[in-house]
């Protein structure tokens, strides 16, 4: 059996042509069922995300494979071949191994070590599961891609280090303040950046949030989103006394938070540690203020510097991830190639279970046995059948990746005279 | 020296370069590797101490012993620390102090003078000074560290931190209770190292006394500033490193008076 994948990814497709492949969540099981019924498809799963539209087959042949893979790609859509082929891809066996186990681990995500497309993958595979189009090469594969993307995150950094604005903001609550449910966060100005960062901190335990906003219809809004209390503007100086994390993005055209007002804030709250996001521009908080003892203050340019690095120390750490990947695709291209040994061992068994059986029939009429002696005396054939084909079975699944394969299944179909039939090299455990 | 203090000086010499190694590598692995290792030198450690105890040689028999148990103390710390968070720098401030200071052990007369301390009120003031200064000593790991966080995130350098070391508030809550727990002791042990000090040769006014008053000073000033003012951060990590360095001269005094005498 061999494993292809064919489809278009943001890597070479553009955006309009992506938009136009999409398949909705609701037009999936249709496409699997035309992809199944295919001649020459056995097992398929199909991944549809704002970045890629992928097919994931398992098929006797290359070439039948990824042609059911391109007439629904292009048929269902409305599309020709010479619109898609030029953004196409197409791999097989290994290639195509390692592209769903990069895809799964995040390392071919459009933002390095992002687990959204884990969980992308994992929604694909279920409603490919209930579609009854996964067979027991592409369940393997797909376990093995989760499990492989579950020690990706686990045993590098790659998710530990935030890549948004929002995310940053709480990553930097996490490391002045040790526990985020304590916090008390406020939010000035009720725009759509603020609104984000307030959501994160929300889903990371925060749950005393107040909103400052000068139209406070608009702070009741969003408050009432996010789950805490709308107040006036002119409460801003005890608001300030009162909050740990201050998210501010007003559209003021002149500061907002002055130094001067800030060192009264401060010493108003005793010197509590004030951490400050200013994602306004025009900046709410004067610059001058970033001098102030136990106040931290993050402007748009800062969280970006603070996003650059932590992309770097993504991508450093993916090539240690890429290299998992590597050592994984070996391990499951030496498990595929051990099944082409498979359709020969139980050809093997068969036939010699048959004689072994037979011959333990002429016995059992022969001394005139019954019941349990006749019972023990054919578990005694199974057993000497099982005991001389261990050997053999043995060498046979180890020599699956090697050049001697082919030798020895001639040999053995010849020895033991079963019918002579060339294994697929590339494993056929079923058939 | 016995088998066991050889190996325990190798093993922390060991130790040590390991945590260095870390400081410019910041490879997880080293760090673990460097914790095992100091769990096992621990082991070693306690094995000679127990050793030394069976030769009717206990800890607080002298400077040799006193210098000992100071260093198991901090290994020990700095194992509990790292329970909880990554403190792998501190490691590497924490094992090539314990290092010089079994070396020092070593070099020490375990057995002080006849009717020195071997009296209780010696034993009791080498305890007092072992724990203090035990105390204190984390205190100034746990401000460096504070310093060295308020400066990545003030200058938004966070890839040089550890994603899962302890949050600044954190830091300055420990530090705060090393300082609580540790000017006392401190405290105690200069009291009744001056009453051991007129007990045996009735010198009263000594260097070390002298700073040891101004330590006292700096860390009364700091908590009445901390609880009054709300004194934090910066300001109590830089002078909890100002006490500690005093501390760390006053016990350098110490031990060359002990020594030479």
């Amino acid at each position: 059996m061999r494993f292809v994948v064919v489809g278009c990814s943001y890597h070479r497709t553009p955006v309009e042509l992506r938009e136009r492949l999409a398949f909705t969540p609701a037009e999936i099981p249709g496409a699997l069922t035309q992809l199944t019924s295919s001649p020459g498809v056995s097992e398929a799963m199909l991944v549809s995300t704002c970045n890629r539209v992928e097919i994931y087959c398992v098929g006797p042949e290359v070439e039948e494979v990824e042609r059911a893979c391109c007439t629904l790609l292009t048929e269902s859509k409305g599309l020709s071949r010479d619109d898609v082929s030029p953004y196409a891809f197409r791999y097989s066996d290994a290639e195509a191994l390692t592209h769903i186990f990069r895809v799964a681990s995040s390392l071919d995500a459009m933002v390095v070590g992002e687990a959204q497309v884990m969980g992308q993958v994992k929604d694909a595979y279920a409603l490919a599961r209930q579609n009854e189009s996964i067979g027991p090469m592409l369940g393997r594969c797909l376990d093995r891609a989760f499990s492989i993307a579950k020690r990706v995150r686990t045993e590098t950094e790659i998710a530990r280090h935030p890549a948004s604005i929002s995310s940053v903001a709480v990553d930097l609550a996490a490391r002045i303040f040790e526990d985020l449910n304590a916090v008390n966060v406020l939010i000035v100005g009720a725009g759509e950046m603020a609104e984000l960062a307030g959501r994160h901190l929300q889903s990371h335990g925060t749950s005393k949030l107040h909103v400052v906003n000068r139209s406070l219809e608009n702070g009741r809004v969003l408050a009432e989103t996010l789950g805490g209390h709308a107040l006036p503007f002119d409460t801003l100086h005890e608001q300030l006394v009162w909050a740990d994390v201050v998210i501010t993005s007003t559209g003021s055209p002149e500061p907002i938070m002055s130094k001067k007002s800030l060192g009264n804030v401060l010493k108003e709250r005793k010197q509590r540690t004030l951490l400050i996001v200013d994602i306004a521009v025009p900046r709410d908080v004067e610059q001058k203020a970033r001098g102030l003892d136990n106040l931290y203050l993050f402007d748009v340019d800062a969280l970006q510097q603070v996003v650059g690095q932590n992309l770097q120390a993504r991508r450093k750490e993916a090539v240690v991830a890429e290299e998992m990947v590597v050592d994984e695709v070996e391990a499951f291209s030496s498990w595929m190639r051990s099944q082409s040994a498979v359709p020969l061992i139980k050809e093997l068994r068969q036939h010699f279970s048959e004689m072994a059986q037979v011959e333990a029939q002429k016995t059992i009429r022969m001394l005139g046995l019954s019941g349990k002696d006749a019972k023990t005396l054919k578990k005694l054939a199974n057993a000497i059948v099982g005991k001389l084909l261990h050997g053999p079975t043995t060498e046979l699944k180890r020599s699956a990746s090697s050049l001697e394969h082919a030798r020895l299944t001639d040999a053995a179909r010849h020895l033991f005279q079963l019918p002579s039939r060339r294994p697929n090299l590339q494993g056929d455990p079923e058939s | 020296m016995p088998i066991l203090s050889t190996i325990t000086l190798i093993l922390y010499a060991l130790a040590s370069v390991i945590f260095v190694i870390y400081l410019f590598k910041r490879d997880d692995r080293v760090r673990k590797g460097g914790r095992i290792l100091t769990a096992l030198t621990l082991v070693v450690h306690f094995g000679t101490i127990g050793s030394y105890c069976v030769r009717g040689l206990h800890p607080l028999l002298g400077i040799g012993g006193i210098l000992n148990l100071i260093a198991f103390f901090i290994a020990l710390g700095y194992l509990t620390l790292g329970l909880r968070w990554r403190v792998g720098f501190a490691g590497a401030i924490a094992l090539p102090l314990t290092l010089a200071l079994v070396v020092s052990g070593q070099i020490a007369p375990r057995v002080a003078a006849a009717g020195g301390a071997s009296a209780m009120l010696g034993k009791l003031h080498l305890v007092l000074v072992a724990m203090g200064v035990t105390a204190l000593f984390f205190a100034a790991v746990v401000a460096v560290a504070y310093l060295r966080q308020d400066r990545a995130l003030r200058s938004s350098q966070l890839a040089s931190l550890d994603q899962r070391g302890p949050a600044l508030t954190t830091l300055d809550a420990i530090g705060l209770r090393l300082i609580v727990v540790g000017a006392p002791l401190f405290l105690l042990a200069v009291v009744t190292g001056v009453l051991w000090s007129l007990r045996l040769d009735g010198a009263v006014w000594r260097v070390e006394h002298l700073l040891s008053g101004v330590i006292l000073v700096i860390f009364a000033v700091l908590i009445v500033a901390r609880l009054t003012v709300g004194w934090r951060g910066r300001k109590a990590a830089l002078l909890t490193l100002s006490g500690f360095s005093l501390t760390a001269l006053v016990l350098a005094i110490y031990v060359a008076r002990r020594l030479l005498s």
